[in-house]
């Protein structure tokens, strides 16, 4: 099948789904055809290879994974692809560092509304975090006690978000101004890139 | 015999369905209210129909069959204009192949009987002439239009196989809750007893080797799963002559402990239900959301667990049609996008849709049916859910 610019996206969860979605719609040429919560990233991992024959067969694929603890995305994709070749140039793998709430952070505007904290609160560069979840939390401390009843999880719980985690934050990524992120997320300016070259090929029928 | 393929138009949700091929085994999807059930129904009615008039356990017949769903004005679809119901479906045993058409409509008088607009039935590509309706007779006697050929055995002999095969198609959607408590609900149960009802009633009229064989089998079977479950027995309550299903767990206590099928989890009535019903009889069964009550473990292995059960029973070949929301359920990688009948609601009605071309790049890239074909007909605004309300 030739490439189209149908694509299908996986993300790690509902946050980092958002994010795919609204930088796929950055793109005329680009069309959201599926998209898939893997749940974290075992799922992801396990069926890699198989999202890197689908794009070889002409169906792009943009498949978002977080980086977590691991000390850097290259060691991600070469653990992945152990003995094969490197994903193919239509499978748009790309590692959120660390995790789609750092990008949230990237432009803090509608998080600091969100949380009633300032802006200043926030670092300039949140892919240095190493537990950008965790700062997010320690933000909440001003958060009105609904905000923080629903992102935070129950004390005691070995939950790890509160009930209206997914519902409070959603939003917030189409209100974002990703170009403002992108400057303060290179992972994210990168994906984006991608996404960027992949609509070009799509656009110019290059396969 | 099998059915090859199926044709309804303005049937419940749908305008028009147009030569469904079926196969061995055929997985139903679907998202919630487009007509999983009421495709399912389509064989119940002919089943229905084509039970004769007073027979057990069911009185049938086409009136019969329409009236139990509330009368042609609930039966025919919405979306069509059309007055006229058909039903076309073809048939085949290996040796020969059956086609059986059937076009039925409102009369529009104030009794509003449901009148036969067509029945045919060919075999091997030739119409049989004993059955080419609307005949000279019926055209003398505009009566006998209320009964199908198919129900009446007097007019039938020519192609009786076929009633019978139509007639005992088995449908089962076992509700946990009105068998473990069939006592105080009462005796009502519903025509053919698709809930279950009164599976252990069919337990009890078993004969006794052939029930001991079943059990020791869904015995071996559920031992596999629940350890604890040592021997399940068949026992009549001396006083009441109430059939009970009994179990011995294994215990602190060097006997065991007994449970009857109150005590039972509802999965583990279901999964006897279930693995009963795949033992008996040939005909076509049909399976109302196996997965329900299950473990996701064991939702994985359903496919496996049927095909089993039924090679082992001698019926390797017996057709089955279930409905399924599940992903796991449809994991197994022995399962291909041709035994999936997938719906999808439209302006028009529910329409079959199969995979596209980006899917079966899919399939070939090793996904399976489920994570290829699920996904489309999960409902938009499910994450929205929540928040709607």
């Amino acid at each position: 099948m030739p490439l189209s610019g149908y694509i299908m996206l996986v993300a790690e969860d509902v946050i980092g789904l958002a994010f795919g979605r609204r930088l796929i719609q950055e793109h005329a040429a680009l069309n959201l055809w599926r998209e898939t919560n893997a749940h974290g990233n075992g799922a992801i991992r396990r069926d890699i290879l198989k999202y890197d024959s689908m794009a070889r067969n002409g169906v792009p694929a943009f498949v978002l994974t977080d980086l977590d603890a691991r000390p850097c995305c290259r060691l991600l994709i070469d653990e992945w692809f152990s003995g094969q070749q490197g994903p193919h140039q239509d499978l748009l793998l790309r590692v959120c560092v660390r995790e789609p709430e750092a990008w949230l952070m990237a432009d803090p505007g509608p998080l600091s509304r969100l949380l009633r904290t300032a802006e200043r609160n926030f670092p300039k560069y949140p892919e240095t975090l190493p537990d950008p979840k965790q700062f997010l939390y320690n933000l909440t401390r001003t958060a009105p006690s609904k905000v923080r009843k629903g992102l935070l999880p129950a004390v005691g719980s070995t939950a790890k978000i509160g009930p209206e985690y997914n519902d409070l934050l959603l939003p917030l990524v189409s209100q974002l101004d990703i170009g403002k992120a992108a400057k303060r997320a290179p992972s994210l300016a990168k994906a984006r890139q991608r996404l960027g070259e992949l609509a070009a090929r799509v656009a110019a029928g290059v396969m | 015999m099998n059915v090859a393929s199926l044709t309804v138009k303005n049937w419940m949700n749908f305008k028009e369905l147009n030569g469904v091929p079926l196969h061995t085994r055929n997985y139903v999807i679907g998202a919630n209210a487009v007509g999983k059930s009421n495709f399912l129904d389509v064989f119940r009615f002919l089943r229905d129909v084509a039970s004769p008039a007073g027979a057990k356990p069911v009185a049938g017949g086409l009136q019969e069959a329409v009236n139990r769903r509330d009368g042609i004005s609930k039966l025919r679809c919405l979306h069509g204009k059309d007055s006229e119901v058909l039903i076309d479906i073809t048939l085949t045993d290996g040796r020969d192949r059956w086609r059986y058409k059937l076009g039925f409509k409102g009369e529009g008088k104030a009794n509003n009987r449901v009148i036969i607009t067509q029945e045919i039935v060919i075999k091997n590509g030739h119409s049989l002439l004993e059955c080419q309706r609307p005949d000279k007779d019926d055209t003398q006697d505009p009566d006998r239009l209320t009964a199908t050929y198919l129900e009446n055995p007097n007019a039938n002999k020519q192609f009786r196989v076929l009633a019978h095969y139509l007639s005992a198609i088995n449908y089962l959607h076992l509700v946990p809750q009105l068998l473990k408590h069939a006592d105080e609900i009462g005796g009502n149960r519903l025509n053919r007893d698709p809930f279950g009802q009164g599976f252990l009633q069919r337990v009890a009229e078993t004969n006794g080797k052939t029930q001991g064989a079943r059990l020791r089998r869904i015995q071996t079977a559920l031992n596999k799963i629940v350890p604890e479950f040592q021997e399940l027995s068949f026992r009549q309550d001396e006083i009441t002559g109430a059939p009970h299903l009994v179990v011995t767990f294994k215990h602190w206590r060097l006997k065991g402990a007994y449970q009857n099928e109150r005590q039972f989890s509802d999965g583990t009535l279901r999964l006897i239900g279930l693995l009963w019903s795949l033992m008996e009889g040939d005909s076509l069964l049909l399976l109302e959301e196996p997965e329900l009550s299950l473990n996701e473990s064991i939702v994985k292995r359903l496919p496996k667990l049927i095909s089993h059960v039924l090679k082992s029973g001698k019926f390797a070949d017996r057709q089955v049609i279930l409905s399924t929301h599940s992903e796991s359920l449809l994991s197994d990688l022995s399962i291909g996008a041709e035994s999936v009948i997938r719906f999808v609601s439209t302006r028009g009605g529910t329409m079959l849709k199969p995979a596209d071309a980006r899917e079966e790049v899919m399939l070939k890239s090793g996904f399976s049916v489920g994570q290829a074909l699920l996904p489309a007909v999960k409902p938009d605004g499910a994450e929205q859910l929540v928040l709607g309300l």
